[in-house]
């Protein structure tokens, strides 16, 4: 499985990213919108999971983005906020069972992530 | 004229307060976000820890130097939200006193760190170019900050990704002033200046406060007494 993590927090993505890589997931990791894009047209990813709250490029409108370059991409969205608002808008672009609230769980993560790519397959 | 209804002059009355509760809003959640975040990635590092040891369990060593590095990582987000918890805790108090001596240069550059998350987000760049060290206005510190951050906060909204606002202060005749300046603007500054006027006018009121453009300088301008008349 290839995913794409963004946030503007490196620390943390890098992080999340090894911590992936150690189970068996290949992880990619970028801070901002413009580097998701490039990444995202240069390579093929199964998941791209993103903060709701990126600078310029917020993570609604780069999923829209994301998903015009690369129809078939999935994603989770990840958030430190946990308000309602921003739920709404996760969910509205991902689903209610695709957002994810900061601090994330690693095995909730792949949960997520394994129940997306198992569903692409099964359709 | 029909004469105002008891509810329409309370709800004039009370515009500096909901401006401030709004204000208040605004930045715990900014300060919340910013929280979240040192405490994700402290749980992000935690956890590479305990995946670092169960490898070792299974007999695959580990780098020290990998481990120290992880360990620095907390420590520095520790430091991070530390420094975020000091500035709720001083935004907190800063509705303690209804009337205060507050040092303006120093009020400036802690609204720098409040705002900095919105600019980053907004990808905008805060500059600070306080020219005196250090002096003071008998003012309302809550409002005045609220009134410094609606300012601000309409700057960073109104104008492109990649900018840079410089802020300052400098005493004056009347008391001080602190001025907003950004070059590459795309609106008018007459624009950014009604929108700010729009929002702002209950706290420019209990400031005895004034906003301009400065036609010499062309930033934007506020100006506070030295000591607020009704203190």
């Amino acid at each position: 499985m290839n995913v794409l993590l963004v946030d503007d927090e490196d620390q943390l993505v890098s992080t999340l990213a090894e911590r992936l890589e150690l189970r068996g997931i290949h992880a990619s990791w970028v801070t901002n919108g413009e580097d998701a894009i490039l990444m995202v047209k240069a390579r093929e990813f199964d998941v791209a999971v993103l903060d709701v709250k990126l600078p310029k490029i917020g993570g609604i409108e780069l999923k829209r983005k994301l998903a015009a370059i690369r129809p078939n991409l999935k994603f989770l969205f990840m958030t430190g906020h946990g308000s309602q608002e921003d739920f709404d808008a996760g969910s509205r672009e991902a689903g209610k069972d695709n957002y994810l609230v900061k601090p994330v769980r690693i095995e909730e993560l792949i949960e997520h992530l394994l129940n997306l790519v198992q569903a692409e397959q099964k359709a | 004229m029909a004469p105002s209804s008891s509810s329409e002059v309370s709800v004039a009355e009370d515009a500096p307060a909901v401006c401030g509760l709004q204000f208040f809003g605004a930045v715990s959640a900014s300060i919340s976000h910013e929280l979240k975040n040192a405490i994700a990635i402290v749980n992000e590092h935690a956890g590479l820890l305990e995946d670092l040891a169960a490898l070792a369990e299974r007999g695959r060593p580990v780098d020290p130097k990998r481990l120290k590095q992880t360990a620095t990582q907390i420590a520095r987000q520790v430091q991070r939200a530390d420094g975020i918890i000091r500035n709720m805790n001083r935004f907190a108090h800063s509705i303690d006193d209804p009337v205060k001596t507050v040092d303006l240069p120093d009020m400036i550059c802690f609204l720098a760190a409040l705002a900095e998350r919105k600019a980053t987000m907004a990808g905008v760049v805060i500059e600070l170019a306080c020219r005196d060290a250090s002096f003071s206005v008998q003012t309302r510190p809550f409002f005045l900050l609220n009134l410094l951050w609606l300012c601000l906060k309409t700057l960073i909204e109104m104008i492109p990704s990649g900018a840079v606002v410089q802020l300052g202060t400098d005493p004056n005749d009347r008391g001080a002033g602190v001025w907003f300046s950004c070059e590459n603007l795309d609106l008018p500054e007459e624009t950014i200046l009604n929108a700010i006027r729009k929002q702002a006018e209950p706290l420019l009121c209990v400031l005895n406060a004034d906003v301009v453009i400065d036609r010499v300088t062309g930033c934007i301008a506020l100006s506070v007494p030295k000591i607020i008349c009704d203190a």
